[in-house]
Protein backbone atom coordinates (compact mmCIF):
# COMPACT_ATOMS: atom_id res chain seq x y z
CA UNK A 1 0.00 0.00 0.00
CA UNK A 2 1.19 3.40 -0.63
CA UNK A 3 2.04 5.65 1.87
CA UNK A 4 -0.59 8.19 1.79
CA UNK A 5 -1.31 10.84 4.74
CA UNK A 6 -5.02 11.41 3.74
CA UNK A 7 -5.97 8.15 4.14
CA UNK A 8 -4.54 8.10 7.48
CA UNK A 9 -5.96 11.77 7.93
CA UNK A 10 -9.03 10.68 6.93
CA UNK A 11 -8.98 7.65 9.30
CA UNK A 12 -8.36 9.15 12.34
CA UNK A 13 -11.64 11.69 11.74
CA UNK A 14 -14.36 9.25 13.04
CA UNK A 15 -12.25 8.31 16.34
CA UNK A 16 -11.92 12.46 16.90
CA UNK A 17 -14.72 12.85 18.98
CA UNK A 18 -13.43 10.02 21.20
CA UNK A 19 -9.83 10.12 21.26
CA UNK A 20 -9.56 13.57 22.96
CA UNK A 21 -7.23 12.50 25.87
CA UNK A 22 -4.20 10.49 26.07
CA UNK A 23 -6.43 7.43 28.23
CA UNK A 24 -8.79 6.73 25.57
CA UNK A 25 -6.40 6.69 22.25
CA UNK A 26 -4.46 4.30 24.37
CA UNK A 27 -7.43 2.36 24.45
CA UNK A 28 -8.49 2.71 20.75
CA UNK A 29 -4.90 2.19 19.74
CA UNK A 30 -5.12 -1.49 21.76
CA UNK A 31 -8.28 -2.05 20.36
CA UNK A 32 -7.87 -1.45 16.55
CA UNK A 33 -4.28 -3.89 16.90
CA UNK A 34 -6.73 -6.41 18.97
CA UNK A 35 -9.27 -6.33 15.73
CA UNK A 36 -6.40 -6.57 13.83
CA UNK A 37 -5.33 -9.71 15.12
CA UNK A 38 -8.25 -11.33 15.81
CA UNK A 39 -9.95 -10.47 12.04
CA UNK A 40 -6.77 -12.04 10.54
CA UNK A 41 -7.70 -15.29 12.13
CA UNK A 42 -11.24 -14.59 11.64
CA UNK A 43 -10.51 -14.29 7.70
CA UNK A 44 -8.69 -17.72 7.44
CA UNK A 45 -11.10 -19.26 9.65
CA UNK A 46 -14.07 -18.11 6.97
CA UNK A 47 -11.92 -19.06 3.85
CA UNK A 48 -11.51 -21.79 4.64
CA UNK A 49 -15.88 -21.97 4.95
CA UNK A 50 -15.53 -20.79 1.41
CA UNK A 51 -18.92 -19.10 2.07
CA UNK A 52 -18.73 -17.11 -1.24
CA UNK A 53 -20.18 -13.70 -1.50
CA UNK A 54 -21.35 -13.60 2.35
CA UNK A 55 -17.73 -13.83 3.40
CA UNK A 56 -16.98 -10.28 3.92
CA UNK A 57 -20.09 -10.15 5.76
CA UNK A 58 -18.96 -12.97 7.60
CA UNK A 59 -16.16 -10.82 8.70
CA UNK A 60 -17.68 -8.18 9.71
CA UNK A 61 -19.85 -9.93 12.04
CA UNK A 62 -16.57 -12.00 13.65
CA UNK A 63 -15.19 -8.22 13.90
CA UNK A 64 -18.23 -6.99 15.57
CA UNK A 65 -18.13 -10.28 18.13
CA UNK A 66 -14.35 -8.98 18.50
CA UNK A 67 -15.57 -5.83 19.74
CA UNK A 68 -17.96 -7.37 21.75
CA UNK A 69 -15.02 -8.98 23.96
CA UNK A 70 -13.08 -6.15 23.79
CA UNK A 71 -15.74 -4.14 25.51
CA UNK A 72 -16.47 -7.13 27.77
CA UNK A 73 -12.80 -6.91 29.03
CA UNK A 74 -12.77 -3.09 28.90
CA UNK A 75 -15.64 -2.75 31.59
CA UNK A 76 -13.87 -5.42 33.75
CA UNK A 77 -10.69 -3.23 34.06
CA UNK A 78 -11.84 0.68 33.20
CA UNK A 79 -15.27 0.29 34.07
CA UNK A 80 -15.95 4.05 33.83
CA UNK A 81 -14.00 4.70 30.63
CA UNK A 82 -15.76 1.70 29.21
CA UNK A 83 -19.23 3.73 29.66
CA UNK A 84 -17.35 7.10 27.85
CA UNK A 85 -16.20 5.18 24.98
CA UNK A 86 -18.90 2.43 24.52
CA UNK A 87 -19.83 3.26 21.42
CA UNK A 88 -16.13 4.22 19.61
CA UNK A 89 -14.98 0.95 20.62
CA UNK A 90 -17.60 -1.00 18.16
CA UNK A 91 -17.58 2.19 15.22
CA UNK A 92 -13.38 1.36 15.40
CA UNK A 93 -14.07 -2.46 14.73
CA UNK A 94 -15.70 -1.49 11.34
CA UNK A 95 -13.28 1.39 10.15
CA UNK A 96 -11.84 1.29 6.49
CA UNK A 97 -7.91 0.99 7.84
CA UNK A 98 -8.91 -1.92 9.44
CA UNK A 99 -10.58 -3.89 6.88
CA UNK A 100 -7.94 -2.34 4.14
CA UNK A 101 -4.82 -3.83 6.90
CA UNK A 102 -6.55 -6.90 6.72
CA UNK A 103 -7.98 -7.69 3.18
CA UNK A 104 -4.06 -6.49 2.43
CA UNK A 105 -2.22 -9.13 4.82
CA UNK A 106 0.31 -9.92 4.20
CA UNK A 107 2.12 -7.20 2.68
CA UNK A 108 5.10 -7.58 0.56
CA UNK A 109 9.09 -6.59 2.38
CA UNK A 110 9.06 -2.80 2.69
CA UNK A 111 6.03 -1.98 2.74
CA UNK A 112 3.89 -1.19 5.78
CA UNK A 113 0.51 -2.10 7.80
CA UNK A 114 -1.76 0.44 7.47
CA UNK A 115 -3.22 0.34 11.35
CA UNK A 116 0.26 -1.00 12.96
CA UNK A 117 1.32 2.68 11.44
CA UNK A 118 -1.93 4.31 12.07
CA UNK A 119 -1.74 3.29 16.43
CA UNK A 120 1.25 5.45 17.14
CA UNK A 121 -0.18 8.88 14.92
CA UNK A 122 -3.79 8.01 17.08
CA UNK A 123 -1.86 7.65 20.67
CA UNK A 124 0.37 10.78 19.85
CA UNK A 125 -2.41 13.07 18.46
CA UNK A 126 -4.41 12.69 21.78
CA UNK A 127 -1.61 13.35 23.69
CA UNK A 128 -0.91 16.41 21.69
CA UNK A 129 -4.63 17.34 21.98
CA UNK A 130 -4.99 16.84 25.51
CA UNK A 131 -1.75 18.54 26.16
CA UNK A 132 -2.99 21.59 24.27
CA UNK A 133 -6.79 21.63 26.01
CA UNK A 134 -5.51 20.91 29.58
CA UNK A 135 -1.68 21.11 29.96
CA UNK A 136 -2.77 17.56 31.26
CA UNK A 137 -1.55 13.81 30.10
CA UNK A 138 -3.43 11.08 31.47
CA UNK A 139 -3.38 7.55 32.05
CA UNK A 140 -6.52 5.00 32.52
CA UNK A 141 -7.12 3.63 35.55
CA UNK A 142 -9.91 1.28 37.13
CA UNK A 143 -11.49 4.51 38.59
CA UNK A 144 -11.59 6.68 35.42
CA UNK A 145 -8.57 8.49 34.09
CA UNK A 146 -5.16 9.88 36.17
CA UNK A 147 -4.13 13.10 35.35
CA UNK A 148 -0.97 14.15 35.20
CA UNK A 149 -0.77 17.79 35.22
CA UNK A 150 2.38 18.81 33.13
CA UNK A 151 1.72 23.06 32.93
CA UNK A 152 -0.76 24.57 34.92
CA UNK A 153 -3.25 27.05 34.19
CA UNK A 154 -3.74 25.66 30.34
CA UNK A 155 -7.74 24.61 31.26
CA UNK A 156 -7.86 28.42 31.94
CA UNK A 157 -6.30 30.11 29.52
CA UNK A 158 -8.74 29.02 27.01
CA UNK A 159 -7.00 26.30 25.28
CA UNK A 160 -9.60 23.81 25.93
CA UNK A 161 -11.22 24.65 22.59
CA UNK A 162 -8.29 22.14 20.73
CA UNK A 163 -10.25 19.44 22.64
CA UNK A 164 -12.96 19.94 21.38
CA UNK A 165 -14.02 17.99 17.97
CA UNK A 166 -13.69 21.55 16.36
CA UNK A 167 -10.71 22.51 17.29
CA UNK A 168 -9.04 18.66 16.72
CA UNK A 169 -10.20 18.75 13.24
CA UNK A 170 -8.73 22.50 12.76
CA UNK A 171 -5.77 21.19 14.79
CA UNK A 172 -5.61 18.34 11.92
CA UNK A 173 -5.74 20.52 8.96
CA UNK A 174 -2.75 22.85 10.33
CA UNK A 175 -0.68 19.58 11.13
CA UNK A 176 -1.97 18.80 7.87
CA UNK A 177 -0.99 21.72 6.36
CA UNK A 178 2.85 21.82 7.97
CA UNK A 179 3.17 18.44 7.17
CA UNK A 180 2.95 19.46 3.48
CA UNK A 181 5.12 22.56 4.08
CA UNK A 182 7.78 20.07 5.08
CA UNK A 183 7.69 17.11 2.22
CA UNK A 184 7.76 19.56 0.03
CA UNK A 185 10.82 21.34 1.47
CA UNK A 186 12.73 18.44 1.69
CA UNK A 187 11.87 17.39 -1.91
CA UNK A 188 13.65 20.41 -2.75
CA UNK A 189 16.39 19.74 -1.11
CA UNK A 190 16.83 16.42 -2.26
CA UNK A 191 16.90 17.96 -5.48
CA UNK A 192 19.26 20.36 -5.28
CA UNK A 193 21.68 18.33 -2.86
CA UNK B 1 -42.32 19.17 19.56
CA UNK B 2 -39.61 16.16 21.03
CA UNK B 3 -39.21 14.15 18.15
CA UNK B 4 -38.97 18.09 16.27
CA UNK B 5 -36.35 18.67 18.93
CA UNK B 6 -35.12 14.96 19.01
CA UNK B 7 -34.16 15.84 15.07
CA UNK B 8 -32.87 18.62 15.47
CA UNK B 9 -30.73 17.97 18.26
CA UNK B 10 -28.52 15.09 16.55
CA UNK B 11 -28.80 16.67 13.29
CA UNK B 12 -27.33 20.53 14.13
CA UNK B 13 -26.49 21.19 17.43
CA UNK B 14 -24.87 18.13 18.69
CA UNK B 15 -24.60 16.84 14.69
CA UNK B 16 -23.88 12.88 14.99
CA UNK B 17 -21.21 13.54 11.91
CA UNK B 18 -19.30 16.11 13.77
CA UNK B 19 -19.90 15.42 17.02
CA UNK B 20 -19.92 11.37 16.97
CA UNK B 21 -17.53 11.03 14.00
CA UNK B 22 -20.11 9.05 11.96
CA UNK B 23 -19.69 9.42 8.32
CA UNK B 24 -16.68 12.28 8.55
CA UNK B 25 -14.58 10.25 6.45
CA UNK B 26 -17.49 10.10 3.44
CA UNK B 27 -18.32 13.44 3.95
CA UNK B 28 -14.78 14.26 3.15
CA UNK B 29 -14.63 12.01 0.00
CA UNK B 30 -18.58 12.65 -1.13
CA UNK B 31 -17.95 16.70 -0.97
CA UNK B 32 -15.72 16.70 -3.78
CA UNK B 33 -16.14 18.67 -6.79
CA UNK B 34 -18.44 16.32 -9.40
CA UNK B 35 -19.68 14.49 -6.59
CA UNK B 36 -23.30 12.79 -6.78
CA UNK B 37 -24.19 11.93 -3.31
CA UNK B 38 -27.40 13.07 -3.43
CA UNK B 39 -28.35 9.97 -4.88
CA UNK B 40 -27.35 7.68 -2.50
CA UNK B 41 -29.04 9.48 0.19
CA UNK B 42 -32.65 7.94 -0.27
CA UNK B 43 -31.12 4.14 -0.59
CA UNK B 44 -28.76 4.98 2.57
CA UNK B 45 -31.93 6.91 4.47
CA UNK B 46 -34.45 3.38 3.57
CA UNK B 47 -31.51 1.24 4.65
CA UNK B 48 -30.95 2.89 7.62
CA UNK B 49 -34.84 3.46 8.89
CA UNK B 50 -35.43 -0.49 7.78
CA UNK B 51 -32.96 -1.97 9.78
CA UNK B 52 -33.37 0.06 12.86
CA UNK B 53 -37.36 -0.88 12.59
CA UNK B 54 -36.24 -4.87 12.10
CA UNK B 55 -33.85 -4.62 14.91
CA UNK B 56 -35.87 -2.41 17.19
CA UNK B 57 -38.77 -4.89 18.82
CA UNK B 58 -35.87 -8.12 18.62
CA UNK B 59 -33.38 -5.79 21.03
CA UNK B 60 -36.14 -4.13 23.39
CA UNK B 61 -38.19 -6.84 23.55
CA UNK B 62 -35.83 -9.96 23.90
CA UNK B 63 -31.77 -8.85 23.78
CA UNK B 64 -31.91 -6.49 26.17
CA UNK B 65 -34.55 -7.98 29.17
CA UNK B 66 -32.74 -11.32 29.04
CA UNK B 67 -29.28 -9.89 29.32
CA UNK B 68 -28.43 -10.48 25.79
CA UNK B 69 -27.45 -6.63 24.79
CA UNK B 70 -23.82 -7.94 24.37
CA UNK B 71 -25.17 -9.63 20.73
CA UNK B 72 -26.79 -6.52 19.95
CA UNK B 73 -23.60 -5.03 17.71
CA UNK B 74 -23.37 -8.42 15.52
CA UNK B 75 -27.01 -8.68 15.51
CA UNK B 76 -26.66 -5.09 13.74
CA UNK B 77 -24.31 -5.92 11.14
CA UNK B 78 -26.11 -9.36 10.26
CA UNK B 79 -29.65 -7.54 10.08
CA UNK B 80 -28.12 -4.26 8.29
CA UNK B 81 -26.15 -6.87 5.44
CA UNK B 82 -29.15 -8.79 4.99
CA UNK B 83 -30.81 -5.60 4.63
CA UNK B 84 -28.21 -4.12 2.25
CA UNK B 85 -28.46 -7.26 -0.23
CA UNK B 86 -32.38 -6.89 -0.27
CA UNK B 87 -32.17 -3.52 -1.35
CA UNK B 88 -29.31 -4.57 -3.71
CA UNK B 89 -31.39 -7.43 -5.44
CA UNK B 90 -34.86 -5.39 -5.43
CA UNK B 91 -33.04 -1.85 -6.27
CA UNK B 92 -30.14 -3.20 -8.82
CA UNK B 93 -29.29 0.63 -9.40
CA UNK B 94 -28.38 1.69 -6.01
CA UNK B 95 -26.29 -1.16 -5.04
CA UNK B 96 -23.07 0.82 -5.13
CA UNK B 97 -21.68 0.52 -1.65
CA UNK B 98 -18.33 1.39 -0.63
CA UNK B 99 -16.48 0.67 2.32
CA UNK B 100 -17.11 4.24 4.07
CA UNK B 101 -21.02 3.96 3.46
CA UNK B 102 -21.01 0.70 5.48
CA UNK B 103 -19.62 2.22 8.41
CA UNK B 104 -22.12 5.09 8.22
CA UNK B 105 -24.57 2.75 8.10
CA UNK B 106 -23.49 0.48 10.66
CA UNK B 107 -23.05 3.12 12.95
CA UNK B 108 -26.09 5.19 12.42
CA UNK B 109 -27.66 1.62 13.18
CA UNK B 110 -25.94 1.15 16.32
CA UNK B 111 -26.71 4.79 17.81
CA UNK B 112 -30.11 5.31 17.14
CA UNK B 113 -30.79 1.52 19.02
CA UNK B 114 -28.18 2.47 22.11
CA UNK B 115 -29.28 5.85 22.77
CA UNK B 116 -33.25 5.87 22.10
CA UNK B 117 -35.88 5.60 24.22
CA UNK B 118 -38.41 4.26 22.39
CA UNK B 119 -39.24 3.13 18.79
CA UNK B 120 -39.83 6.78 17.69
CA UNK B 121 -36.78 7.76 18.82
CA UNK B 122 -34.79 5.53 17.31
CA UNK B 123 -36.22 6.30 13.84
CA UNK B 124 -35.56 10.24 14.75
CA UNK B 125 -31.90 9.59 15.48
CA UNK B 126 -31.30 7.38 12.54
CA UNK B 127 -33.13 10.17 10.18
CA UNK B 128 -31.59 13.19 12.48
CA UNK B 129 -28.08 11.47 11.10
CA UNK B 130 -29.04 11.31 7.59
CA UNK B 131 -29.78 15.21 7.80
CA UNK B 132 -26.50 15.91 9.28
CA UNK B 133 -24.67 13.88 6.62
CA UNK B 134 -26.52 15.53 3.83
CA UNK B 135 -26.37 18.92 5.50
CA UNK B 136 -22.61 19.11 6.25
CA UNK B 137 -21.44 17.31 3.15
CA UNK B 138 -23.45 19.94 1.21
CA UNK B 139 -22.03 22.80 3.07
CA UNK B 140 -18.47 21.17 2.21
CA UNK B 141 -19.35 20.75 -1.31
CA UNK B 142 -20.19 24.58 -1.67
CA UNK B 143 -17.16 25.51 0.02
CA UNK B 144 -14.78 23.32 -1.68
CA UNK B 145 -16.67 24.03 -4.98
CA UNK B 146 -15.94 27.81 -3.99
CA UNK B 147 -11.88 26.94 -3.26
CA UNK B 148 -10.81 24.86 -6.17
CA UNK B 149 -11.82 28.64 -7.93
CA UNK B 150 -9.79 30.44 -5.28
CA UNK B 151 -6.08 31.06 -5.40
CA UNK B 152 -4.68 29.83 -1.92
CA UNK B 153 -1.24 28.43 -0.88
CA UNK B 154 -0.20 25.28 -2.15
CA UNK B 155 0.59 23.87 1.11
CA UNK B 156 -3.06 24.71 2.16
CA UNK B 157 -4.63 23.01 -0.76
CA UNK B 158 -7.28 20.18 -0.71
CA UNK B 159 -7.25 17.97 2.58
CA UNK B 160 -5.80 20.84 4.95
CA UNK B 161 -8.27 23.60 4.26
CA UNK B 162 -11.55 20.92 4.24
CA UNK B 163 -9.91 20.10 7.52
CA UNK B 164 -10.28 23.55 8.89
CA UNK B 165 -13.42 24.08 7.38
CA UNK B 166 -15.15 20.80 8.80
CA UNK B 167 -14.44 22.48 12.20
CA UNK B 168 -15.51 25.75 11.88
CA UNK B 169 -18.66 24.20 10.74
CA UNK B 170 -18.30 21.91 13.78
CA UNK B 171 -18.18 24.88 15.79
CA UNK B 172 -20.99 26.97 13.97
CA UNK B 173 -23.73 23.61 14.04
CA UNK B 174 -22.69 23.67 17.52
CA UNK B 175 -23.23 27.32 18.45
CA UNK B 176 -27.25 26.58 17.37
CA UNK B 177 -27.07 24.85 21.16
CA UNK B 178 -26.38 28.02 23.22
CA UNK B 179 -28.27 30.22 20.99
CA UNK B 180 -31.44 31.55 23.30
CA UNK B 181 -33.69 32.21 20.35
CA UNK B 182 -33.58 28.01 19.56
CA UNK B 183 -33.99 27.53 23.14
CA UNK B 184 -37.53 29.81 22.85
CA UNK B 185 -38.52 28.10 19.84
CA UNK B 186 -38.34 24.59 21.83
CA UNK B 187 -40.15 25.10 25.20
Amino acid sequence: MKRNPVVFLFSLCPLIPAASRLAYGLILGIALLWYFLSGLIFREMIRKMQPGDSGPFLELICLAGSATLYQTALQFLFPVLSVSLFLYVYLSALSYLLLLSIDSFPVPAGQFIPVVAFVPLLILFSAFREFMGSGTISLPVPGGLHEILVFPGFSDWGLAFWGTAGGALILLGIMAAIAKLVRRRLAGFRRNA
Amino acid sequence: MLYIEDVFFYSVSCSTLLVYGLGLEKSFFESRPGSSFLVRIPAVALECLLSVSLLWFPASAVLVPSSFACLLPMATVAVCSIVSLLIQILVPSLSKTTAGERLFYFGTVFLSLSEAASFLDALCIAAATIVSFTLATGTLFTVRSRLSTSIVPADWKGAPLVLVSMGLLCIGMYSADVSWWLQEVFH
